[in-house]
């Protein structure tokens, strides 16, 4: 077998080559070929119902939500199209007139970006300023109140990086600091935890009847579906979540699509003795949703209120049902 | 002949590919950390390249063998290093991760078998010792510089600014290996043993796998990094929730201490081992590990984790000098030297890859004390190991060693 691999061997380069023409180019192979959603969706805004609406009038709603429905064009559709009754309508359909389509598919909130901030990847300081590291995680019980903090205390270099639990009680948040939104509060007795956050450590990974580590977690529909991965968790600065951002493009996939999502509409459930994320977002839904971005505002989305599905529901009560929705949902926190 | 320029050019060949190395260690988790991915993305990136580097050790060191220009494979791995180092720089999105971490994977195993065979066509067997000694001195060197500058460029511009530093470090490695002599060129050297490029030795694959002796050391260094991995970062994690003013800096030395070391000892390896033979400094360098697990059980500041650092740069120089030149005694006169340094790098892979994933468990079921017990258990098999089992594999000056006889020390 002397010499055997030398013909193959001298490929290696030119399959070196090869590889990466072929990588680089399956993103470029991807992107034009999906048909494109589009749903003129009428939005409502949700009615001031809580401090951090800082919504526009419902006037200029209608020409809000169409215009992130442009970018959102090109993307696939991140499942199966819709199985809803009203039929996608066709590419060409301008946007711009008040659609007759019936029930509204989603309500929105607009959130300000000074009154809460992504908590992935956000820095933790100690109360005197020095950086300890960043927010990696939340865990949350099953009344969807968090229950602790999961803080990747840094190294050098990524050397001795170190996760660790905190009670959510000892954080402050400062969603609109220009530094470090999260100070951690520990108070002198409490000492950095050792053995103790070991073995919460040990249960972080894996959620459990009742606590859930809510970053990585798939949202499903009650049905089953799934409707996206969580991505970040926005806090505001009483420490309450107020929306959840979600990938709704698989892990593994060219081109990235988040939305954020309404804390109030996210449900927990027990299945398997395992706590998991609920929410009825359709997936026309999810198309219908603004785009969550760095550069743009924050519109967080709930599902609407149940409308019968085909018949237009009136705006009055949707709007009045969904405050409902928020104001339960304030009631369990 | 080999000419000073051609050595020289080697030296410094090592110490930018060592820079280079160092931009893709841990640091890369923190990196994508930084632009937002969930844990749960950064483990399957690195998942990817784990197994993208174990899958292509022996692959890639066939390869190695199967070419006869060493310093044609160099050029290329370094070109793939630099090219999967802009890719993480300039895109950090999942697929040019992902790409990257494939290629780096792939073009590391084929670097590290490609600059031993380099060293060896140069020097020869007889003198094998003592450059590996050197490419690990000047190796050490530049992974400690290149620690201190990303840590700094880390700190004062971004994490993104470290793969430009590292994709910037592979430049000169380049021109270094293109002032390296071409290695068919020193075919006249004086030496006894044929050059690795031997047709007629190639000794096939299986044979290689049924040599004692290298399934021997391959079970020693699994057993090495299964003590050895996961040590510093559980120490260094214990320095981190303490959560006090220096951690970076304490950290930071415990990670430069031992290269110093490395660099001071490295030599004097390479010539023991030559004189000496291989089992003494084995053990010797092997023994540090139980040593420091244990040590590192028993201590609470964390600034004396840096004089006990001292002894991993002591195992490091040992392990570093002594897992090529092994494998030269092994395979190097029957022209599968780069196959053996493959089935090595894939035996310490899966020891790392245990350890860490013991010694996280262990942390988090019992203490750190406990996991620090485990890994000095390891460590201590990894001595018996090599005593009782592992042979002498120094061939003496007259005649070769019929091999698998044990040579008292």
């Amino acid at each position: 077998m002397s010499g055997g691999f030398r013909r193959p061997a001298f490929r290696y380069p030119i399959l070196l080559v090869l590889a990466a023409v072929a990588l680089s180019g399956c993103s470029l192979l991807r992107g034009p070929q999906q048909a494109p959603i589009t749903e003129a969706v009428p939005d409502l805004v949700e009615p001031a119902s809580s401090t951090l609406v800082a919504g526009p009038p419902e006037t200029t709603v209608q020409t809000e939500t169409t215009k992130p429905e442009t970018p959102a064009k090109p993307k696939r559709p991140p499942a199966p199209p819709p199985k809803k009754e009203e039929p996608p309508p066709p590419p060409v359909a301008t946007p711009a007139p008040p659609p007759p389509t019936p029930a509204p598919l989603i309500v929105t909130r607009l959130i300000d970006r000074n009154q809460a901030h992504g908590l992935l990847d956000s820095e933790v300081q100690r109360p005197d300023g020095k950086v300890v590291g960043r927010a990696v995680d939340l865990v949350t019980d099953p009344s969807g109140k968090p229950i602790e903090m999961i803080v990747n205390l840094q190294g050098f270099l990524g050397v001795g990086d170190r996760k660790v639990n905190f009670p959510w009680n000892v954080f402050r948040f400062t969603p609109a600091a220009k530094t470090a939104p999260i100070t951690l509060n520990l108070a002198p007795g409490q000492a950095p935890p050792t053995d103790r956050a070991k073995a919460a450590a040990a249960a972080a990974g894996t959620a459990t009847a009742t606590r859930l580590p809510l970053l990585d977690a798939t949202v499903e529909r009650p049905n089953g579906a799934k409707v996206g991965r969580v991505i970040d968790v926005l806090i505001d600065a009483n420490a309450q979540p107020q929306a959840v951002v979600l990938d709704v493009s698989g892990m593994v996939s060219a081109d990235r699509r988040t939305i954020a999502a309404n804390w109030s509409a996210l449900r927990f459930a027990v299945k398997d003795k395992t706590l998991y994320p609920l929410m009825d977002l359709s997936d026309a839904a999810i198309a219908a949703s603004p785009p969550y971005a760095s550069d743009q505002p924050i519109r967080a989305v709930s599902p609407a209120p149940p409308a019968p599905p085909a018949t237009p529901a009136p705006p009055p009560a949707a709007a009045a049902s969904s405050t409902a929705t928020a104001s339960t949902a304030r009631a369990s926190r | 002949m080999v000419t000073t320029r051609s050595l020289r050019a080697l030296d410094w060949m090592n110490f930018f590919v060592a820079n280079v190395q160092t931009g893709f260690g841990p640091f890369i988790a923190s990196y994508l950390a930084s632009h937002k991915w969930t844990q749960g993305e950064i483990g399957m990136a690195l998942s990817v390249g784990t197994i993208s580097a174990m899958v292509s050790q022996v692959p890639a060191g066939a390869a190695v063998d199967a070419m006869k220009n060493k310093k044609g494979a160099a050029a290329w791995a370094i070109i793939a290093i630099i090219l999967s180092a802009v890719l993480l720089a300039s895109s950090p999105t999942v697929l040019p991760v992902i790409a990257a971490e494939v290629f780096h994977g792939f073009a590391s195993c084929m670097l590290v078998p490609a600059m031993a065979a380099i060293s060896f066509a140069l020097v020869g067997r007889q003198n094998l010792g003592d450059r590996l000694g050197r490419n690990a001195r000047w190796a050490s060197i530049g992974s400690a510089i290149a620690a201190g500058l990303m840590g700094l460029f880390g700190e004062y511009f971004s994490s993104r600014a470290v793969f430009w530093l590292t994709a910037a470090l592979a430049m000169p490695a380049l021109i270094a290996l293109s002032m390296v002599q071409n290695t068919g060129t020193v075919d006249a050297t004086p030496q006894a043993k044929p050059i690795p490029d031997a047709d007629e030795k190639r000794e096939s694959l299986r044979e290689l796998l049924r040599d004692k002796r290298m399934l021997i050391f391959a079970a020693c260094i699994v057993l090495f990094h299964l003590s050895n991995a996961a040590m510093l970062n559980l120490a260094a994690g214990e320095v981190t929730a303490g959560m006090g003013d220096n951690v970076q800096l304490v950290i930071a030395a415990c990670i430069i201490v031992p290269q110093a070391i490395v660099a001071m000892m490295s030599p004097w390896v390479g010539r023991s081992a030559q004189r000496w033979g291989r089992r003494p400094i084995l053990l010797f360098g092997f023994a540090a590990l139980p040593v420091r697990a244990l040590l590192f059980a028993g201590i609470s500041s964390p600034y004396l984790l840096v004089p006990v650092q001292m002894l991993d740069g002591l195992s490091a120089a040992v392990f570093g000098v002594m897992l090529p030149l092994i494998a030269a005694d092994v395979a190097g006169g029957k022209g599968r030297y780069n196959l053996c340094i493959g089935l090595f790098g894939l035996a310490a892979g899966i020891g790392a890859t245990l350890s860490t994933a013991a010694a996280g468990f262990i942390a988090d079921r019992f203490s750190n004390t406990v996991s620090f017990f485990g890994l000095a258990a390891a460590g201590a098999l990894a001595v018996l190991l090599v005593w009782a089992a592992m042979p002498e594999t120094r061939e003496s000056e007259t005649v070769p060693q019929p091999e698998g006889v044990p040579e008292a020390p």
